[in-house]
């Protein structure tokens, strides 16, 4: 597969009053074309940063400070407003969590999906309402002709996620951001959302980046996934192997907080503390004052992102010399 | 205590057909009256001591029971038996006695705390209302529960927004326990916080139910968080209660077919469990309650349903020892989540 977008050492950084904070801090990764990849982590952790910073919409006091874009070659940094204007929408698409708020409530939801096929293809308003219409039909809402000339306001959570959705491949992106896009529906509406996805991405070959704070949402649906923690990717592997054999202590913890609906008899262990305050990071590691296996080199070291092998990378010093095992290091 | 308003029950708290319906009608001469009918008839009762979840999607009902059981609002309809009282008829003096025994932890932590206040003060509060301490004494019982909820004694002259949200819910568990009461309604209590904290918020309350020996009625949106805390749950839909079992049957052999959609839905996070094909989805969306469908109120999304369920409304039901269901067709292999008997070697 080819890589369709280059992210490298990307830093964006906020300037407040009361310092800077660096919401992503050096992250670095790419997206194959087709593929699905994951961002995981908890408020705070940078992952809609990065995800914002990708679409160029990162606003003051933010500033992406270091760091290339690469989207099919083109660094997405460099690019003018207007070039990148042009790519928005047309080849990076994004979906976001709450879809009454993006969209405009003083507009038909015709009117919203056609503007956006009339603003980056040459087209008449009559084929753009017949592409609209289509692309309501492909997203599964039901009289997709009536629904065109509606209002947001008189669609409920979940059809306003397919609109949004049908809005957002309208060009056929070749990327899809989904900035935790069920976070917002219920249980059953959410299943369908994601089961909607997992087909528009078999059938239109379109990659898609999933920001997301649901572990079980993951497993569900992608195929690479990294965990970031504190502005920082703290592990980065497919999905198999990330829930077979953690290697970070915070994958670890994020896992066994997570409630396991499956099993009958089930543990939570917590983490302990909360995520650190973006304005003083603990020096070394910055996962080492919530960290049960800490030790001297963590506080005053920080680690690297290092490869255990061509498809695992972990941000952890436990793994300098040799690989471990982190289920047996809980057991001795 | 009135004996016209005390009736038997075994259980801490009986509800009984309990309905809340608010009129939506506009303008003072509309001939069309407009009810939601956000609660409609739910039986239910909770044992001393265990935890009962309800679960159901937006609009369900489910925390209006909740504000109705805590008298936040006033039922239409029905019995709400608190230790054999019922709630509905007491007023005064009486019923803030009856207060004392239960208490209620919110959603939000940011706004169910007033900014205006220390956490001395808002743990104190209660105490204070119901004059179950002061001086020295009041002191000591405020660091004891500072200590019950693994909050530092240091935090005591802080403020609500000095703190993340994991704590605030601790300050707000503190405040619910303080008056040692016998039922604690949680409403959403771990919804907003993140899976890190949630977990130690859950394990928190496990602890403390124990400790001081609480009931719980736990309500959430979301199965995950229910199963872990529960002993039985509730699954509401539309302002009725469709299926309430132990949370082994629940996840093992649902009888409705809504909860076997609802637990079907559930994203599990273990990506070897992943079938696309064999997968229930409950189509559609969720009706309005102002105006809901007639008969069963599941039959616009369920895959079973018929002409029978579209005209009468099934009866809640006692289906299997501890079970009960309301459906006409309740399922006899209901697909749950869980393997009936689990292999405990694979856990491994």
């Amino acid at each position: 597969m080819t890589k369709l977008l280059e992210v490298m050492d990307l830093k964006t950084h906020f300037h407040t009053g009361s310092g800077v904070v660096p919401s992503v801090d050096g992250v670095s990764f790419d997206i194959k074309k087709g593929e699905k990849i994951a961002i995981v982590g908890e408020s705070g952790s940078g992952k809609s940063v990065t995800s914002l910073s990708i679409m160029g919409l990162v606003g003051s006091p933010g500033r992406i400070e270091d760091g290339k874009l690469a989207f099919e070659g083109k660094d997405l940094t460099k690019l003018s407003k207007k070039e990148m204007r042009k790519l928005r929408g047309n080849e990076i698409a994004m979906i976001f969590q709450e879809p009454l708020t993006s969209l405009n409530p003083l507009f038909t939801v015709g009117n919203q999906i056609s503007e956006s096929i009339k603003l980056h293809q040459k087209v008449t308003s009559k084929v753009a309402k017949q592409k609209s219409i289509e692309m309501l039909e492909k997203v599964g809402i039901p009289r997709p002709d009536k629904i065109f000339s509606s209002y947001p306001h008189s669609l409920s959570g979940g059809m306003r996620q397919r609109v949004m959705i049908a809005m957002a491949l309208s060009c056929n992106p070749k990327l899809l951001i989904a900035d935790e896009p069920t976070t917002a529906l219920d249980v059953t509406i959410q299943a369908q959302i994601l089961e909607l996805m997992k087909d528009l991405n078999e059938e239109l070959e379109t990659s898609i980046l999933l920001i997301t704070h649901d572990l079980g949402v993951v497993a569900e649906m992608v195929d690479t996934v990294m965990v970031m923690y504190a502005g920082q990717i703290v592990e980065h592997t497919d999905v198999y192997t990330l829930f077979r054999e953690p290697k970070h202590p915070y994958t670890k913890g994020l896992m066994d907080s997570t409630p396991k609906v499956h099993m009958l008899d089930e543990e939570l262990v917590s983490i302990e503390g909360t995520v650190p305050n973006p304005l003083s990071m603990p020096k070394g590691c910055r996962f080492h004052p919530r960290c049960q296996f800490a030790m001297d080199k963590c506080v005053s070291e920080q680690p690297e992102l290092m490869e255990l092998n061509d498809n695992h990378k972990v941000r952890c010093w436990l793994h300098e010399e040799k690989e471990v095992n982190l289920h047996d290091l809980v057991k001795s | 205590m009135t004996s016209l308003n005390h009736k038997e029950t075994p259980y801490l708290l009986e509800v009984r057909n309990l309905k809340k319906h608010f009129d939506l009608s506009e303008g003072w001469f509309s001939r069309k009256k407009v009810l939601l009918k956000a609660v409609d008839g739910i039986d239910l009762h909770v044992k001393h001591g265990e935890t009962l979840g309800i679960v159901g999607e937006s609009g369900c009902g489910k925390s209006t029971t909740g504000n109705l059981i805590m008298r936040l609002l006033d039922a239409t309809e029905g019995e709400i038996l608190f230790e054999g009282t019922d709630l509905t008829k007491i007023k005064g003096e009486e019923l803030r006695k009856k207060r004392e025994n239960i208490q209620m932890i919110f959603q939000d932590p940011f706004s169910s705390l007033n900014p205006r206040m220390r956490v001395f003060d808002i743990i104190a509060e209660p105490l204070v209302t119901h004059g179950a301490a002061k001086g020295k004494q009041l002191k000591e019982q405020v660091f004891d529960l500072m200590d019950a909820v693994g909050l530092d004694r240091s935090y005591s002259k802080r403020y609500p927004h000095e703190f993340s949200g994991g704590q605030r819910q601790r300050i707000g568990i503190a405040r619910a326990i303080a008056l040692k009461p016998k039922l604690i309604i949680c409403d959403e209590p771990v919804s907003a916080l993140d899976v890190s904290i949630q977990s130690q918020i859950l394990n928190l309350m496990a602890k403390l139910q124990k400790e001081f020996d609480l009931t719980f009625i736990f309500i959430a949106h979301g199965l995950p968080a229910v199963k872990y805390i529960s002993d039985r749950i509730a699954v509401m839909y539309l302002g009725k209660i469709v299926e309430l079992t132990t949370k082994e049957k629940l996840f093992q052999k649902p009888m409705h077919p809504y909860t076997e959609g609802l637990v079907a839905a559930i994203p599990i996070p273990d990506p070897t469990l992943r079938n696309p094909d064999g997968k229930i989805i409950v189509k559609g969306d969720i009706p309005s309650p102002t105006n809901p469908p007639s008969g069963c109120r599941f039959h616009t999304r369920c895959a079973y349903a018929d002409e029978t369920c579209k005209k009468e409304t099934p009866i809640f039901e006692e289906k299997e020892e501890g079970h009960f269901v309301a459906c006409h067709y309740p399922l006899n292999n209901g697909k749950g989540i869980i393997a009936e008997k689990p292999v405990l070697a694979e856990r491994r």
